[in-house]
Formats: C-alpha cells, sequence, structure tokens
C-alpha cells in the first residue's frame, strides 16, 4: 500500500517514540547504576519476518543497534514457528547474539491483537548490562581469559516468558550463578517493564493508523534510509582507502593486534575489507562478525549523521571479514574485552573515511572504555559487591573546534555514575577526578583532555581488574595533529607502585582498606599542524592550566 | 482604595497585561509590543492603554524570561566556584556525554570557566562524616584570586554537602569576613540533593542569573517608584507559585520558567472553573509549543531540567515540555523527503513569508494562511496592524513543499499543518503516557496566539472529549500571574531504608519545612486564605538511582502507609512491584502553598450581542480536508454567552483565530471560555 506524506511523517514520529518511552522505563526501574545511570542498555523495534531494526532509542548505547537485530534473527531462525503471543527470549550467548555476557538481550514478538489470533507484526527487544554474569573476575572482564567458559554464564536464545508465563526455574538458575543477584533480578524487572512499556505504546500506534500502513511505513522508512545513505555515498570520491589501528595486546602476552582495513568507494557503495587484520586472540580481544558490523555501521553514522539508522542504512555498505580473525572470531573464544576491539574497528572505519571525506572526520578520541571493576565484600555495608567504573577521555580535535574534554566513548551514549552515588553504594572514595593536565594531542585544533581518577579502597578487601586499551597505542592525530597521551594505570598498594605490564590491561589486583588506584585516560587527537595553532588558543589553555610549557613546546 | 490585582508577562515580543478590581469587579486586558532596551516602559504603557492608575493598583504580580534569556544568551554574572580539592572540573566533566548522539564533535564552555574553579582541602562522606577538616586558609587565599577575576558571585560546592553542609557554611562565613557581598551561593542550600554534577550546575545557574535578576528587579521597581507606585511586585516561580522580589533575588534559579508557568497557572485555574480539573495546557505562540499536564488540578513537575547542553537544574519546576512547533516554525522536507516542521522558526524578524519581511521559507502560519483560516487583515498587537500576503504564502508552500511532493499548493498547506498538529499530538502523547495517563481523559486547553487554530485538529487526533479556549487566548500568561498561589518548595536527601526508618527525623524533616514555608509566605506578605501542605518522598527500591515520587496524606505516616503509597505508585509506572526488595526513601520533599483567595473574572467577560448572528462579520473560503468552503466569520467577544454553533465556522479576535472545522461544535460557557466538542 502507498502512503501520504503527512502519514509516513506521523508514523515516523510515533515509532521514534515508542523507542524512546522504552528507554526512559528501563533506566529509571534498573538497579545497577551501570543503567540507571550510565545507560549501558538498548531499546529497538525490529521487523516481524526479517529481524531487521526499524529503530532505536536515542538514549541507548548505539552500538547495540545491530547486534539486537542479530539477536533477533537468532530468535527467528531457532524458534521460527514456535514463537507465540506472550513470549520473551532471553539471550547473552556472544557466538549468536554479539558482545560480552553481560548484555542480556530480551526479545518479545509483538502480535496484533494477540488474543483474536492476529499477526505477528514485530519484535521488541532491549540489552541491559549486568553488573555481573560469574565467570573468573567479579563484572566479568576477565582480561586472561582464553575461553568463553571462564567469562561466566551463558544463555542460549530460550524463553524466558512463554505464553505470558515468567519461566522461574530458569530465572532461579541465572540468579544462582551470579555474584550481585538482586540487581540481576531488578534489572530483568526493568527490562520487561520496558517491553510492556514498548507494546502499549505500539498499541496506540498500530489502532490508530491501521496494520497495513504501519508495515508500509517500516517498508518506506527503510527505503528512505537507503537513498540518503546512497546520496551520501555519491559524495565521496570513488577510490580505495587504507587505514590501520592496534590494539595494545591480547590481554594474555604483550604483543599488539592489528586491525586493517580496505575501503572501496565506487558511486553509492561503500566495501569494507578487513583482510590484514590479526587472527583471533588467544585472550579476551576478540569481536564476533556481528558486533563488528555494527560498529561499522555506527562509525559511519558519526561522519553521515543525517541518515536514520535503520536497516535500510546497511544496504549500500558491503563488508568482509576473514574467518578466524579477531573482527570475526570462531565460536567459543574469550570476547570480554570486546568494546575495546569494536572501538579500534570504528576507529579504523572514521581514519578510512576521514580520507574519503577530508572535512567531515574529527581525529581519534580516546576510543576506550578503560572498564575498571572492582569486586569485595563490603565490611560496612555487610554485602558482597562488584562496582563496575568505566572512564572518560578526550575527543579528537575536528576541523572547526578542539575536542571535548571528558567524551564518552563513541560505540555509546553512556554516562558518567555520580561519584556521590558510587561513594554511596561502595566502599570507595575519590580523592580527585579531575582533567588530566597535557594530555591532549596538539594541532591546529587540539584534542580534549583525559581524565584522572583517584580512586581509594575504604575497607575490606577486594579484587581489581582493568580492561582497558590505548596504554602503547595512542589517540591518532589527523593532517599533521599529534596523537593523545595514552592510558596509565598505576596501583598503590600498601604504599608499594604497581604497574600492570600489559599497560591497560590487568586483572585480579589484590586490594585492602587504604590502597588507591590511578586511572589516567588518553586525551583526542589533534586535527592540523601545531604550528597552525593560535597563539592566543595556547594562552587561554595555559591560563586555565590544562596545559604546560612542555606541551605548546615552549 | 487601591483594590486592582495586575497580572504583567513581559516576553521577548508582547507584554501582555490583565488587571482585576476586586472590589468592583472591573477587569480589562491589553496587549503592547515589548521594548527591549528598557522592559518597564511597555510595562507603563500597557498599564496606560488600560487606564489604570498605579495608586489604584494592590498588587503586580510579574512573569518573565529575564532568567532565561540570560542563561541562554550567556550573560550572566561572572561567577567564581569553590570546590573540593580533586574535583575542581566538575562542571566541565559533566556526565561524559556528548552533544548528539551521533557525531563526535562538540563544544562545551561551562558557566564557570576552568581559571575561576578554585579547590579548597576539605572532604565528607556520604554518611556526613567529616574525613578532612575544612582549611579555612585555602578559603581565605581564594577570595584576592576571585576578586582579582572580576568575580561578582560565588558559588561554594563541596562533595556530600547534601549530607552535612558545615564546610559550605563555615566557607560562606570566611567569605563574608573578607568580602561582604550578596551572591554567594551554597549548593546545600540551593538542592541538599546528591549527584554532585547536578547539585554543583543549579547552585551555578542560580548564582549566574541571581546578579541580573536582582539588577532587572531593582530597576523595573525604582521605575514604578518613580511613577508614583507604592506597592508590591511579586514573580511568578517555575514551579508556577509566587514569591517576593526578595525570596526571588536569593532564589533566582527559581525564575527560570516564570513566565511559561504563568500560562500554567492559567490552565490550572480556568479548566478547575470550568468543571474538567484534569486537563493539558497547551501554549502555542511564534517558535515553541508548550504543553504541561494537569492532574486532578495540579499540573505536573519536574525535579531536573536542562535548558541547554549539560547544564542541568534540578529545581522543582513545573514539567513544561517544548517542541519547536509554532506558527513561525519553518516546513521543510529532510534529505529523505519526509516533510517536517521546525525546530527552526522564522521568528518576529523576518517573520513568516506572508509578512513580506524578507521570509523565504513556508511556515505553519503561511499554510494556515493559505487555507483562509486566518484573515489577512488583522492586526495582533494593538499599532501594529499590517496586512498579510496570500500570494506570498502560495507561492513559497507551492516552490519549497508542493513542487518537490507533487503536491499542489493547497495539498502542501494541508500537509504542513497536519504534521504540525501531529507534532503537537504526539508531544501530548508522550507527556501523558509517560506517566501512565491516558490522554483521552484530559481537556485540552488551549492558548497562545496559535493554539485556537490548532485545537479542534489536535483534540481529533487525540481523541479527547473536549478543548477549552480561553477568553483571552494570546494574554492566557498574564492571566496565570494573578490565579497563582503562593508557593514554595523544600528538599532533603535522607537515604534510609524504609524497615529501618527514623520516623522522628522524617517528621522533624517535614516539620522544618512546613515551618520555613509558613514563615516565607508570613514575611512576603501576600494575602491568602489559607496554606496547605503537600508531603511527598522520592522513593526506590534499594540500589535504583531513579526514584518515582510518592504523595504521602500526613507527616506522621507509618510504615505500612508508606509501603502502600510507594508500592502503588511504583505498579502505575512499571505496571509491576518487586516482592521482598527493601525500599529506600532518598529524599523528603515538601510544598507549602498559600491559597490566593478566588478571583471573579466575570468582570472581563465584554458585552455581547442578544443574537449570534449579530456577531457574524461575513463569510470566507476556508480550506478543510482539501476542499474550501463558505465559511462564517464571527466576532469572537460578541458570542452570547451560552451561544452554540456548528462548524465550519472561523471566529476572530484581536489576539487569536479559533477555527471550528466541520465536525466540530462550539459553545460559550458562563466565564466566557469556549468549549470545543466533536459533533455527535
Amino acid at each position: 500500500m502507498s502512503l501520504d506524506a503527512t502519514t509516513l511523517a506521523v508514523l515516523r514520529g510515533g515509532l521514534d517514540r515508542v523507542v524512546e518511552e522504552m528507554d526512559i522505563t528501563l533506566r529509571r526501574a534498573a538497579f545497577s547504576p551501570v543503567v540507571s545511570e550510565a545507560c549501558d542498555m538498548a531499546n529497538g523495534i525490529y521487523e516481524a519476518a526479517s529481524g531487521e531494526v526499524v529503530c532505536q532509542g536515542p538514549q541507548g548505547v548505539p552500538m547495540f543497534i545491530g547486534i539486537m537485530q542479530a539477536a533477533t534473527q537468532m530468535v527467528l531462525e531457532r524458534w521460527a514457528e514456535k514463537i507465540q503471543p506472550g513470549d520473551v527470549f532471553i539471550v547473552n550467548d556472544p557466538s549468536t547474539a554479539g558482545t560480552h555476557l553481560q548484555d542480556f538481550k530480551l526479545i518479545a514478538p509483538y502480535f496484533c491483537e494477540a488474543a483474536a489470533g492476529g499477526p505477528r507484526l514485530a519484535f521488541l527487544a532491549n540489552t541491559a548490562h549486568w553488573i555481573d554474569v560469574g565467570g573468573a573476575v567479579p563484572g566479568g572482564f576477565g582480561v586472561a581469559a582464553r575461553e568463553i567458559f571462564q567469562e561466566g554464564l551463558r544463555v542460549p536464545p530460550v524463553k524466558l516468558m512463554a505464553r505470558g508465563k515468567l519461566n522461574e526455574p530458569l530465572i532461579r538458575t541465572i540468579l544462582a550463578n551470579v555474584r550481585v543477584p538482586r540487581w540481576a533480578y531488578g534489572d530483568l524487572m526493568a527490562q520487561l517493564a520496558s517491553l510492556d512499556a514498548g507494546a502499549r505504546r505500539l498499541t496506540l500506534l498500530i489502532t490508530h493508523h491501521g496494520a497495513e500502513r504501519f508495515l508500509a511505513a517500516v517498508t518506506e522508512l527503510k527505503r528512505r534510509a537507503e537513498d540518503l545513505m546512497r546520496g551520501c555515498v555519491e559524495a565521496i570520491p570513488d577510490g580505495v582507502y587504507r587505514f590501520h589501528e592496534h590494539v595494545d595486546n591480547d590481554g594474555v602476552s604483550n604483543s599488539p593486534l592489528r586491525i586493517e582495513a580496505t575501503l572501496t568507494v565506487r558511486g553509492s557503495d561503500m566495501a569494507f575489507d578487513f583482510s590484514g587484520s590479526s587472527e583471533q586472540s588467544q585472550g579476551p580481544m576478540n569481536l564476533p562478525a556481528s558486533v563488528t558490523i555494527s560498529c561499522i555501521h555506527v562509525a559511519i553514522k558519526h561522519v553521515f549523521h543525517q541518515v536514520p539508522m535503520n536497516a535500510g542504512s546497511f544496504v549500500p555498505v558491503r563488508v568482509s571479514l576473514p574467518e578466524g580473525s579477531l573482527v570475526n572470531p570462531q565460536r567459543g573464544c574469550a570476547v570480554g574485552g570486546y568494546a575495546e576491539v569494536g572501538m579500534r574497528v570504528m576507529d579504523v572505519v572514521e581514519g578510512l573515511l576521514a580520507q574519503a571525506a577530508p572535512r567531515a572526520v574529527p581525529a581519534g578520541s580516546a576510543s576506550t572504555l578503560n572498564a575498571l571493576l572492582i569486586g569485595g565484600y563490603d565490611p560496612g555495608r555487610r554485602r558482597r559487591y562488584v562496582c563496575y567504573f568505566f572512564a572518560g577521555g578526550g575527543g579528537g580535535g575536528g576541523p572547526t573546534s578542539d575536542g571535548l574534554t571528558h567524551m564518552n566513548p563513541q560505540i555509546g551514549a553512556a554516562r558518567s555514575q555520580p561519584v556521590e552515588i558510587l561513594e554511596h553504594l561502595y566502599p570507595v572514595l575519590f580523592e580527585h577526578s579531575r582533567l588530566r593536565c597535557d594530555s591532549a594531542g596538539h594541532g591546529r585544533f587540539r584534542g580534549g583532555f583525559g581524565a584522572e581518577y583517584a580512586i581509594r579502597l575504604r575497607a575490606g578487601q577486594a579484587r581489581a581488574t582493568l580492561m582497558g586499551d590505548r596504554g602503547i597505542h595512542r589517540p591518532f592525530g589527523l593532517w599533521g595533529g599529534e596523537p593523545g597521551r595514552g592510558t596509565e594505570v598505576v596501583f598503590l598498594r600498601n604504599g608499594q607502585e604497581y604497574r600492570p605490564p600489559l599497560v591497560s590491561k590487568v586483572q585480579d589486583v589484590s586490594l585492602q582498606g587504604g590502597d588507591r588506584i590511578l586511572l589516567r585516560t588518553p586525551g583526542g587527537g589533534g586535527y592540523g599542524a601545531p604550528g597552525d595553532r593560535p597563539a592566543a588558543a595556547i594562552e587561554r589553555d595555559r591560563q586555565r592550566g590544562v596545559i604546560t610549557e612542555t606541551w605548546s613546546g615552549a | 482604595m487601591a483594590s486592582i490585582i495586575t497580572g504583567v508577562d513581559i516576553g521577548g515580543t508582547f507584554t501582555d497585561l490583565i488587571y482585576v478590581d476586586e472590589s468592583s469587579g472591573a477587569a480589562g486586558v491589553s496587549k503592547v509590543m515589548s521594548t527591549p532596551d528598557d522592559l518597564s516602559r511597555a510595562l507603563l504603557q500597557a498599564l496606560r492603554e488600560s487606564s489604570l492608575r498605579l495608586d489604584d493598583l494592590l498588587v503586580i504580580v510579574h512573569g518573565t524570561t529575564v532568567a532565561t534569556n540570560t542563561l541562554l544568551q550567556r550573560r550572566g554574572a561572572v561567577c567564581g566556584l569553590l570546590t573540593t580539592k580533586g574535583f575542581r572540573d566538575i562542571l566541565e566533566f559533566r556526565r561524559r556525554d556528548r552533544p548528539h548522539t551521533f557525531g563526535l564533535t562538540g563544544v562545551y564552555e561551562p558557566l564557570v570557566p576552568r581559571d575561576r574553579c578554585l579547590e579548597i582541602e576539605e572532604r565528607v562522606d556520604f554518611a556526613g562524616e567529616v574525613l578532612t577538616p575544612l582549611k579555612e586558609e585555602d578559603v581565605r587565599a581564594a577570595v584576592p584570586r576571585l576578586l582579582a577575576q572580576g568575580v561578582e558571585a560565588v558559588v561554594v560546592s563541596f562533595l556530600h554537602s547534601y549530607a552535612n553542609p558545615a564546610h559550605e557554611r563555615r566557607a560562606r562565613e570566611i567569605l563574608e569576613e573578607l568580602w561582604p557581598n550578596d551572591h554567594i551561593v551554597l549548593s546545600s542550600e540551593v538542592l541538599p540533593e546528591y549527584r554532585e554534577f547536578e547539585r554543583t550546575s543549579t547552585a551555578v545557574v542560580n548564582a549566574y542569573v541571581q546578579p541580573c535578576i536582582g539588577d532587572y528587579l531593582r530597576s523595573l521597581l525604582a521605575r514604578l517608584r518613580s511613577e508614583g507606585y507604592r506597592r508590591d511586585v511579586v514573580l511568578i516561580q517555575s514551579n508556577g507559585g509566587i514569591m517576593s522580589l526578595d525570596v526571588a533575588r536569593r532564589a533566582s534559579v527559581n525564575t527560570l520558567l516564570s513566565g511559561p508557568a504563568a500560562g500554567v497557572m492559567a490552565a490550572v485555574y480556568l479548566s478547575r472553573a470550568a468543571g474538567f480539573p484534569n486537563a493539558i495546557s497547551c501554549d502555542m505562540g511564534g517558535t515553541s509549543f508548550d504543553v504541561c499536564l494537569i492532574a486532578d488540578g495540579k499540573p505536573s513537575m519536574k525535579s531536573t531540567t536542562e535548558l541547554e547542553y549539560a547544564v542541568p537544574i534540578n529545581v522543582p519546576m513545573i514539567d513544561i515540555t517544548t517542541i519547536g512547533a509554532g506558527g513561525g516554525s519553518i516546513a521543510w522536507l529532510d534529505g529523505g523527503g519526509i516533510l517536517q516542521i521546525g525546530p527552526r522558526s522564522a521568528g518576529a524578524d523576518p517573520g513568516p513569508v506572508c509578512y513580506r519581511r524578507g521570509g523565504e521559507e513556508p511556515t505553519v502560519t503561511d499554510a494556515n494562511l493559505l487555507l483562509g483560516r486566518i484573515n489577512p487583515r488583522y492586526s495582533i498587537a494593538s499599532g501594529e496592524g499590517f496586512s498579510l500576503d496570500v500570494e506570498f504564502a502560495r507561492a513559497a508552500l507551492a516552490e519549497k513543499i508542493g513542487k518537490p511532493l507533487g503536491l499542489s499548493p493547497t495539498e502542501a498547506a494541508d500537509a504542513v499543518v497536519q504534521v504540525a498538529n501531529n507534532k503537537m499530538a504526539g508531544s501530548i502523547r508522550m507527556v501523558s503516557i509517560e506517566r501512565g495517563l491516558d490522554p483521552r481523559d484530559f481537556t485540552l486547553v488551549a492558548f497562545g496566539g496559535a493554539g485556537p487554530l490548532h485545537a479542534a485538529a489536535i483534540m481529533r487526533e487525540l481523541e479527547l472529549a473536549r478543548a477549552i479556549i480561553p477568553l483571552f487566548p494570546g494574554v492566557t500568561s498574564a492571566m496565570g500571574c494573578i490565579m497563582a498561589n503562593v508557593r514554595h518548595d523544600f528538599v532533603q536527601t535522607i537515604n534510609q531504608r524504609l524497615d529501618q526508618l527514623d520516623f522522628a527525623r522524617l517528621r522533624t524533616v517535614y516539620a522544618e519545612h512546613e515551618r520555613r514555608g509558613r514563615q516565607l509566605i508570613a514575611e512576603e506578605g501576600i494575602p491568602v486564605a489559607a496554606v496547605e501542605v503537600l508531603y511527598e518522598a522520592d522513593m526506590a527500591y534499594e540500589g535504583q538511582t531513579h526514584v518515582v515520587k510518592t504523595v504521602f496524606p500526613r507527616p506522621d505516616v507509618d510504615e505500612a502507609a508508606i509501603r502502600g503509597a510507594f508500592e502503588e505508585t511504583y505498579q502505575r509506572f512499571y505496571g509491576r512491584t518487586i516482592e521482598g526488595f527493601p525500599i529506600v526513601i532518598v529524599s523528603l520533599r515538601t510544598t507549602v502553598e498559600g491559597v490566593r483567595p478566588n478571583l471573579d473574572l466575570k468582570g472581563l467577560v465584554p458585552p455581547t450581542a442578544a443574537h449570534l448572528e449579530e456577531a457574524r462579520k461575513g463569510v470566507r473560503q476556508v480550506s478543510f480536508q482539501g476542499v474550501y468552503q463558505p465559511t462564517p466569520i464571527y466576532e469572537r467577544h460578541r458570542l452570547p454567552t451560552g451561544a452554540k454553533l456548528r462548524g465550519p465556522a472561523v471566529l476572530e479576535q484581536p489576539d487569536s483565530t479559533t477555527v471550528i472545522p466541520p465536525w466540530a461544535m462550539a459553545r460559550v460557557d458562563d466565564l466566557g471560555n469556549l468549549i470545543l466538542e466533536v459533533q455527535p
């Protein structure tokens, strides 16, 4: 059926509202501050027959967009005609649904007039990062894990709810395997509340406009996104571009992992070929193919923001990933460090597009979560805890402005958790949380500054893990700009300094009350030659105390 | 004997005035162009236009956008910030967010630049325990450094000061000793709540706008005094209540939404008086569409607002959702060829294409004009009449919208109005459904110059039973000024589990809030008929960081009552409760409201015609659903009380135009409101 322009605009706005309401519900009802304060989550709508993404909520992590599509498609493939109204599927298995085990996805079919046997019209899905999934290390970021079995509990796509009835034994089994079951259960309930909210809202929209129009709009929105993307690609000169980047190491031994890609632009088509990338790693620095693809799309979207992100925008982009490489590894490998690899993939895509569309892309950003996990027993509050802290760093200098200081990493829109809330929940004390002087890469437009955090364990015994990167291979500068400073971490135990041999990765550092962790995050790369930076800009930075004489080379 | 209450809303474009004489019942309105160079000039002119003598005025209640503009245009005070050692970059760090989800560039300039943020050695933990005593020398040393940088206002914001404000208070004493001034702001006084960035930001915004608001109010009062005015000027706050100028000078952050809040308060009053306490207030002006939900006669409130990127303000404000859809909003096609409205606006200058002042992009007003809904020869403010050019509007709609979409100019205009209506309806749906409420249970109150043009369509889109169009849609915010109650809000974070709650503490906090509220109301001296107190708590299951606001009937509630109230509220929001999880009371909130005596607005209703036909001005071709049809035009203010008319019809009045489509009908109620309904 054909749709008039007005109805299409209205339905598009309506769909955006459905996912936004799901975002709000999940965030507000969640228990772990990783979701409620940092928004490490996503909500979306997917097509009924193909599982392709229709739209995703604005508050979540963009990178999940392609991953929830893959998860929905996996449910479709495995369960096919056994998908019933009132079902909700749960999955965290990376080999089918992408990211690390902490990301639990819920997927629910949406039926029109389910009671009257109406057809399935869509899927609603969400993801929330759970604070813990068992495994060797509190919080699940084991940097030395060599197989997935060390990383925690793995759940294939199974029914959490069948025809509206919760699978209680399954829930009890999951909760028996995690360190903080109360939060896991609370987050699960929040995810269900979000699916309910989405279904209610979608029903209003479909009742109003009719199922046929709804389905026609979904198809039409995809077509238009594809057209828009093609328009953007056509504006780039045809050609072959190359770029590569490195992950510091694999968490087990200290040799770099290479991510290399070739971009071929021809007319309105783009082809990415990741030949030349390292073999899959023996440690957890691996990126399942569905996530690699998702990261590529998000990186493109950071450059072409005007293109709405749905399955249509994926069509002009072809991706080729060598099997057995770290961007398309075999099943069963450890994946806990996927986010770091994913961000490096995004850096490569940005580096490629920077050559193809020079004025549209900023220099390299901090591009690491630097996930710091502290887990132990809190004697004051008398409970076991897992504190997951992930950091911000500098954004890259851009074509018209300096980089943003203390920016969230580009895979997500995650926010920082307030120090006052972290101190309220865990036995930690922040001695400082401040701008890291001199960390920005010099350039006509300098990078943004990274951060320096000093965290003291107040009481009890704990184990700390850092899953970070960019300690050795720093955020790149563009067009003569200099790289930003890299990650540094120091543990001060009993007054003794400990710097991890792998620089940005370490697990199971034991701590006791009074010990401290100093984490310094990367600054962004500079854009353009440092000599072109106006003296007034340098003087202003000096006055504000964010650079010293050393930085400016004076 | 002074007996006239006057409400004045001074906006960027117009200054609106309304007055009611409490003894004679006489009332009137006036609307003049604002005078940005000296806002009080327009106020005095509006008073003259209404033939009011300053001696006869009892009080002037004022709604203003000065604070908002000061913030948005970054024209505020030079501020300094004292933080806990190690946290100087609290503003610059934000919550780490980017301005946009997609795109990796962005610029952020904090309201206080880094060289004016100084660190003080001190530390308190989450329980309020002092870990490091305040190093007083640090505070003393800060003073000359701040003065050297020309600082006019200082914010003191230490970690966990909501739990123990002693260090902030002592720092203020030291600052005052060395540098006596009125602009020292403590985060623990502005907002004793956790989340250090939001608390600091709120305190900084307060300091940033405080001197400007103070100067503005001082000069406004001085001007009125020089003209012989002896009485008070009071201000509408963002929470919809009135406060005295003295309070406003200290708690300036509370004036940010003063103007829009006044409009909502009018909607609250009008909908209640008309017998529909569940209402949706819709103010559609030139650039924006402001929506607020009113449930059971109370406007919904929110505790956090972000007026611009990374500048959160966490004080209770009327929860007004603003979208860029006004008469001046520009219609355009996005890259995918989808018709969009706003958020860009043609504003007052150049204005819509039909103004013929150089605007080239079609707006919602151009579409309404082409559809025949607006009279091309009708002026808005007194003395500023000019005619609108239909052909200009038609050409722009054809060129920019019609041709690319394959639509005729009229079809294009129709599409523009429909998409605008849907956008507005969408935001109403959002604000109601977000709270678990069905918009169909609500009555629309549509005002602002453009609101009555779209009210019927929005009403139908949302399947609402009715819409109210106030007597003077274009001066409704001024009307809200004279109807608002005196109101003060208090909050205190306590963070206690319900099963371990210190009930004495709870009662003490509520009692102290109530005492301060009553004292403020007494000091302000604005006559009130009664004082009402509302006790609320921000509650959550242990571990959750977002709360649901739970209302208690009394301050001396027991555990069962608190649990019951929380679970009921939680169920409404999330469709379930979670058994066996501990419940936490995060913060206690108290609202102390001085209820003003009811005003009689009958005097506003102008002399009307005896028969409907006498109010009829003529007939015009107006397009509905793509077909132009002869449509009767009425003089709104001559419609007799109780008159009923069926659509299609257009009602004109100096400050607005009401459209009644063929499927709707309207009646005039006793208070002069129009009530729109769908024809049976």
